[in-house]
């Protein structure tokens, strides 16, 4: 079973996209700030990490650029989500390597879709 | 002149007392009610006339204690508006000639003076004077308009040097006149375009300013002036503005994210079964903040519209690929409701430099507008190449709009015809962002149509071959 990390300092959103995500047979592990990520992170090596943009004590965009600099971790794709969508934003985000962009509200079959393409491309 | 009740005060500066009394003498045969004061010396003469209102001077040249010239300048200096006729020998022409120039209206040759070309000249010398007195109060009152005005003026020649500026030009490029003058005007000079240059604010800050260029014309020579206008306080609002506005939408769209994917969960059964009336309510909540979202989605587009701020990321494309995609994505829901779909595309590709995903958005947002609004019928789509550009053709058989209706289907907030709740919801925006994002590659939209014979929406955007 593929393991995702969801961050997001949203509590709600959080526990949402966990059940979506165990409801399609992946393991999910949650964290709510910037350091909590790098620290779970770390700690469980996920297969995929779906990175919200703004959190308190370390931004998702942080939080990334952070994990470029570690080994062991650098090379695990990452999917931001914000709702602070923007063209410009995206492009940001995809120019520093993420493998993708969801905006929110999010669309759960464009989440699950992206989530596969980028576990398959892993 | 003679009828005046008002005496006419002259008064006569000149170191021969025999020609004061031949000019005394001229003036009281001519019958008119002309008073006459006089003075041997320039400086008693000077004092009398700026001690006293006196209507023209009558003022010879070389005098014992200074020239005559020297009272031009006196007079000019303390702003004395006194009309002055020269009074010269045949060998002081030249010299009477400057005098002219250095402000005295008319000279007469003493010699061949006679009563009727005296009078002649008095009368014409206080019209002339008026006259140039009157062209001087509005010279010097646009002076100060122009000089007062917070807008920079600036009139520079072709090859962008500088002839006039104003006080706040002065200020806003930092320098001075003096400076300035015939020198390069600092910035490249846009004809008929508005560009943005680093200025200082009238109260010493650094800030922006706009420039506007027209086409001018110059001591007879083409030439361009330019308006500068401080607009530090203008960006800066629309800066709060955006962010503002990024904030709000952040702020609506992380609740509308929850609710959405609980109710989305829920109507999926994922945490047990609905029945069908409640999955149809939940599918109306879920249309309803999808309708919220593109609200949210749509202020945000045409704020930024608006404010022209809008950045397009163009790349060249063939325009009839876009078309095909486009119209392979509306096939399923054309057939669901049994509407024909058809495109007719040049054979030779049409090739623009446009921003792919906001040009998809217009073809989206009116094709499916013409589904929306088609019962019955076709929704035809065609490109046709013209020399510098293309013109698309959305044609349907729908609804069609009202001559009432017509003028206002690119206003925002508009809406057309009234659907049932099952169709999406349009936020009424669609069209005029369209519009906006049309025009911002430089080309044109509009419709045609008819209540009940259909609507045909066309724009045009440049093409490079």
């Amino acid at each position: 079973m593929k393991k995702i990390l969801v961050a997001d300092d949203n509590p709600d959103i959080l526990e949402l996209l966990q059940s979506r995500l165990k409801a399609n047979n992946y393991e999910v592990v949650t964290a709510d700030n910037g350091v909590n990520t790098l620290l779970k992170i770390i700690e469980e090596i996920p297969d995929l990490i779906i990175l919200d943009i703004k959190m308190p004590s370390g931004t998702g965009i942080g939080v990334y650029e952070n994990i470029q600099r570690q080994k062991q971790v650098a090379g695990i794709p990452v999917i931001f989500i914000t709702a602070y969508a923007s063209a410009e934003i995206e492009e940001q985000v995809r120019e520093m390597g993420a493998v993708d962009f969801i905006s929110k509200p999010f669309n759960a079959d464009d989440l699950l879709e992206k989530v596969k393409k980028a576990l398959d491309e892993s | 002149m003679n009828t005046s009740v008002k005496p006419l005060k002259l008064f006569i500066i000149e170191d021969n007392e025999t020609d004061i009394a031949v000019v005394r003498r001229l003036i009281q045969s001519s019958k008119q009610n002309i008073l006459l004061d006089s003075s041997t010396r320039l400086k008693e003469g000077i004092k009398q006339i700026l001690e006293n209102q006196y209507d023209l001077l009558l003022l010879d040249l070389s005098l014992p204690d200074g020239h005559g010239l020297d009272a031009l300048v006196q007079f000019k200096s303390k702003s004395v508006h006194i009309p002055v006729v020269i009074l010269t020998s045949t060998d002081d022409r030249v010299v009477a000639s400057i005098a002219i120039r250095q402000g005295a209206q008319d000279y007469i040759v003493k010699e061949s003076i006679t009563a009727a070309s005296l009078l002649h000249s008095i009368h014409y010398a206080i019209e002339r004077k008026a006259v140039e007195n009157a062209l001087e109060t509005e010279r010097s009152n646009f002076h100060s308009i122009v000089e007062m005005i917070n807008e920079g003026i600036v009139v520079a020649t072709l090859d962008r040097r500088v002839q006039f500026i104003n006080r706040a030009a002065e200020h806003f490029l930092q320098t001075d006149r003096i400076q300035l003058i015939n020198a390069p005007f600092p910035f490249k000079i846009e004809d008929g375009e508005f560009f943005e240059i680093p200025i200082q604010r009238l109260n010493g800050n650094f800030g922006s300013g706009i420039c506007h260029t027209l086409k001018t014309d110059w001591m007879g020579q083409e030439a361009r002036l330019i308006m500068i206008r401080d607009i530090t306080v203008e960006k800066a609002a629309e800066q709060m503005k955006d962010a503002f506005l990024q904030n709000v939408s952040h702020e609506l769209r992380t609740p509308l994210t929850s609710i959405r994917e609980s109710i989305a969960q829920v109507s999926e059964g994922l945490h047990g079964e609905i029945n069908d009336k409640q999955d149809r309510y939940l599918s109306l909540c879920l249309n309803n903040v999808d309708y919220l979202k593109r609200t949210v989605d749509d202020l945000l587009d045409i704020s930024k519209l608006e404010a022209a701020r809008f950045e397009l990321n163009k790349t060249s494309f063939d325009f009839r690929d876009l078309v095909k995609t486009i119209t392979l994505s509306f096939k399923s829901p054309a057939v669901s409701k049994n509407i024909q779909l058809d495109k007719s595309l040049p054979k030779s590709p049409v090739i623009v430099e446009a921003d792919r995903d906001k040009i998809t958005r217009v073809l989206m947002n009116i094709i499916g507008n013409a589904l929306k609004f088609t019962e019955e019928g076709s929704i035809h789509i065609s490109i046709k190449k013209k020399i510098d550009h293309l013109e698309c053709c959305i044609s349907d058989t729908g609804l069609g709009i009202s001559k009432e209706d017509l003028p206002h289907v690119f206003d925002k907030f508009v809406q057309f015809g009234k659907l049932s709740l099952t169709h999406e919801i349009g936020t009424g925006l669609g069209l005029s962002i369209s519009k906006a994002l049309i025009e911002l590659h430089n080309g044109k939209i509009w419709v045609e149509s008819e209540l009940n014979k259909g609507s045909q929406f066309y724009f045009t955007l440049p093409v490079i071959k």
